[in-house]
C-alpha cells in the first residue's frame, strides 16, 4: 500500500486535537501552572539564600527546573495517554479510520494536535511569566530562557510521544497510562540506581558528602555514570537546563560534566527518544485491530 | 478499472480472536443498489466483518473487494464515497455538533458547507453549536447518522443504526435510507430489528457464530424454511362448517378461533379456497393473507442450525 499520508487530513486531525484540549480548558489551566509557577520560583526560589525578590532568568530557572521535571511528565501522559485507546474504545476512531484517512495520518495528527498543546502551554505559561520575570529582574539571559522553553517542550515531548505509544499498544486506558507512569517512575528511580552502582564500584562516597556538605566540588564520577544519567530523566532534564545557563552547580554542588553532557546532547537525546516514540507509534497503530 | 456490479464482495473471510472464530470463511456479495440487511444473533460476527470491510480489523484470510478493488491492495482510496455509522457510537465530548460534521467533513475531503443542512436532515440543526459530550445517545447517534451521510456517499455501512433511537427518529432513518436508496445508494446494514429489515431490504444474509447461513432476497430467505402465507378468513358463522370444507378440499394447516380461521396456504392456492367455502355456501367477512415473516424465517434458521451444527445451504 506504501506509505499513506494526506497533509490535509493530518491537519484536520490535528486541528482537532488542538481545539478539543482547548475547548476542554486544558491548555489555560496548564498555561496558568507554569505561569504561577514561575513566577513563584523567581520570587521564592531565593528564600534559602536569604533574599525575596524577583530573581534573573539563570536563578529562576535553577531553582525550578526540578519541580518542572517531576510534573511537565505527568501533565504530558495525561495529555496522551487516552488519546488513542479512548477514541478506539468509545468507537470514533473507527469512524475517523472509515473515512478515506490512513492509520499514519491519525499518528501524526495526533502527535502534531497534542505536540501544539504542550508548545501553546508552555509558549503562554512559561512566555508571560518569562517577560514578567524579565521586566522586573532585566531581560539578561532572555536567549537562554527562550533555548530552556524549548529544552522543556522537547523533553515533554519525549513523554507526550510515550504515552501515545501506549495508547496505540494498550488495549485498555489503564494499561496505557500504567505504562506511562512506569517510564515515569524509572525515571526517577535510574538516577539512584547509577549512584548505588557507583558506589558499589568503589566510589568515594566520603568525598562526595565532604562536597555536599562544603559546597565545594564532586569527586569526578566516570563516564558510564554519565552515560547512565540520560536515562535519569528526570536529572538529566534540570541539568540541560542550567547547563544552558553555563551553570554547573546541581542543588548546591559543583560538577564536572564530561564533554558529551551538554545541553545540545541533552536536547538532541530527548528529540531521539520522541522520535521512537513517534516511530514505535506508527508501526504498532498500522497492524492494530480496532 | 471495469465496472463492476458488486459494490461489496468477500471471499473465504476468517478472523479469529484468541481462540474464538469470529468468522469462519465467509463470502458476501453486495450489489450495487441493494438495501442489504445483514442479520445474525449477538456475537454472530456482524460487527467484525463490516470492520473488515472498513480495514479496521485485519482477517486472516480471505478477500474483501469495494467496488472491485481489493482492500488490501488500495487501502484508503477504497473508502472514498462511504459513510460509515458504527454501533453505539461517541465523538468528541468538547466539540460542538456542527465542528463535528465539519472535522468529518474535512476528512472526507468534501465541501463543508452540507453541513448544516445534513444536521437538519436528522433534526440536529437547533444543537449545532452545543457540545456533543452534552448530548443524550439518541442525539449522538443522530450526529453520527448526519456524519456518515457526508458527501453523499454511494454506499452506506450502518451497524444496528436505529439503536437508541426513538420510534420517531427511526421512521426518519428509515426514510434517509430509502431516499439514499432512490438516488442510488447501496445500504448495507446490520440490524437485530427483523421488521426493520423485512421493511426495507431487498436482500439478507444470515450469519450465526460467524458464518453464512444464508444470502438470498428477502422473499426467498422468508419462505426458505417453508414458510406459507397464511390465509386469514373471517366467516360470519357456521365456523365448524367452514373448517370442515377447507378440510376436505385437502387443507390440514388449519386453525380456528371463534369466527376467524387461519389456513396455510401456498399463494396460488388461496383462491381455491374462497371458492370451496363459496360452494359450501359459507358467508365470508372479510379475509386477508399474512406472508411469511422473515422472524419466522430467522428463527427457523437459526434454530435449524443450533440442532445441526452445520452450514444450511440457501435456496
Amino acid at each position: 500500500m506504501g506509505l499513506e499520508i494526506n497533509l490535509n487530513k493530518v491537519t484536520a486531525i490535528a486541528k482537532k486535537e488542538f481545539m478539543d484540549n482547548w475547548r476542554n480548558k486544558w491548555v489555560l489551566a496548564l498555561s496558568g501552572l507554569f505561569l504561577i509557577l514561575v513566577i513563584a520560583f523567581s520570587y521564592f526560589g531565593g528564600a534559602s539564600g536569604g533574599s525575596v525578590e524577583f530573581q534573573g532568568y539563570a536563578d529562576t530557572v535553577a531553582a525550578m527546573s526540578t519541580i518542572a521535571a517531576m510534573f511537565l511528565p505527568i501533565i504530558a501522559i495525561m495529555l496522551g495517554y487516552g488519546s488513542v485507546i479512548s477514541e478506539r474504545e468509545n468507537g470514533s476512531m473507527g469512524v475517523v479510520l472509515g473515512c478515506p484517512v490512513s492509520r499514519y495520518d491519525v499518528i501524526i495528527g495526533k502527535f502534531v494536535g497534542l505536540g501544539a498543546v504542550l508548545m501553546a502551554t508552555i509558549l503562554l505559561g512559561f512566555g508571560i511569566s518569562g517577560i514578567i520575570v524579565g521586566a522586573i529582574a532585566g531581560f539578561e539571559g532572555g536567549v537562554e530562557y527562550f533555548l530552556f522553553m524549548m529544552m522543556t517542550f522537547i523533553f515533554a515531548m519525549f513523554f507526550l510521544g510515550f504515552s501515545i505509544f501506549m495508547s496505540t499498544v494498550a488495549n485498555k486506558r489503564s494499561t496505557a497510562i500504567a505504562g506511562g507512569l512506569i517510564v515515569f517512575f524509572s525515571g526517577m528511580i535510574a538516577g539512584m540506581i547509577l549512584f548505588g552502582l557507583w558506589i558499589a564500584s568503589g566510589g568515594d562516597f566520603g568525598a562526595m558528602m565532604d562536597a555536599a556538605m562544603t559546597g565545594g566540588d564532586m569527586p569526578s564520577f566516570p563516564d558510564w555514570y554519565w552515560a547512565g544519567m540520560f536515562f535519569s530523566f528526570m536529572d538529566i532534564y534540570p541539568m540541560g537546563a542550567m547547563l544552558l545557563f553555563n551553570l554547573t552547580d546541581f542543588s548546591g554542588i559543583s560538577y564536572a560534566y564530561p564533554d558529551f553532557v551538554t545541553a545540545t546532547s541533552i536536547v538532541g537525546w530527548f528529540t531521539i527518544l520522541t522520535i521512537l516514540t513517534f516511530l514505535g507509534s506508527l508501526l504498532t497503530f498500522d497492524k492494530k485491530d480496532l | 478499472m471495469s465496472e463492476t456490479q458488486h459494490i461489496i464482495k468477500t471471499s473465504g473471510l476468517r478472523k479469529t480472536f484468541k481462540q474464538v472464530r469470529a468468522v469462519d470463511d465467509l463470502s458476501l456479495t453486495v450489489n450495487k443498489g441493494d438495501i442489504y440487511g445483514f442479520l445474525g444473533p449477538n456475537g454472530a460476527g456482524k460487527t467484525t466483518t463490516i470492520k473488515m470491510i472498513l480495514d479496521l480489523v485485519q482477517p486472516d484470510g480471505g478477500d474483501i473487494w469495494l467496488n472491485g478493488i481489493n482492500i488490501a491492495e488500495n487501502g484508503v482510496s477504497t473508502r472514498e464515497g462511504i459513510g460509515y455509522l458504527p454501533e453505539r457510537a461517541q465523538f468528541y465530548q468538547n466539540l460542538t455538533a456542527i465542528q463535528t460534521m465539519e472535522f468529518f467533513a474535512e476528512l472526507k475531503g468534501v465541501d463543508k458547507a452540507q453541513c448544516d443542512e445534513l444536521l437538519a436532515k436528522v433534526g440536529m440543526d437547533r444543537w449545532r453549536d452545543k457540545k456533543v459530550g452534552t448530548f443524550s445517545k439518541g442525539m449522538v447517534q443522530l450526529v453520527g447518522v448526519a456524519q456518515a451521510l457526508i458527501g453523499e456517499p454511494k454506499l452506506l455501512i450502518l451497524d444496528e443504526p436505529t439503536s437508541g433511537l426513538d420510534p420517531r427518529w427511526s421512521r426518519v432513518l428509515k426514510d434517509i435510507i430509502l431516499e439514499m436508496n432512490g438516488k442510488g445508494t447501496t445500504i448495507f446494514f446490520s440490524s437485530h430489528l427483523l421488521s426493520e429489515v423485512q421493511e426495507l431490504c431487498n436482500r439478507v444474509a444470515i450469519l450465526n457464530q460467524g458464518h453464512l447461513i444464508i444470502e438470498d432476497t428477502v422473499a426467498h430467505v422468508s419462505g426458505g424454511m417453508s414458510n406459507k402465507p397464511k390465509l386469514v378468513i373471517r366467516v360470519t358463522d357456521e365456523p365448524e362448517k367452514a373448517v370442515q370444507a377447507i378440510k376436505d378440499a385437502g387443507f390440514d394447516e388449519v386453525e380456528v378461533h371463534g369466527n376467524q380461521i387461519s389456513v396455510l396456504v401456498e399463494s396460488t392456492d388461496k383462491s381455491k379456497i374462497l371458492q370451496v367455502l363459496s360452494e359450501a355456501q359459507i358467508s365470508i367477512e372479510d379475509f386477508k393473507t399474512i406472508e411469511p415473516s422473515l422472524e419466522d424465517a430467522f428463527m427457523g434458521y437459526i434454530g435449524q442450525e443450533a440442532i445441526a451444527g452445520g452450514v444450511i445451504n440457501g435456496p
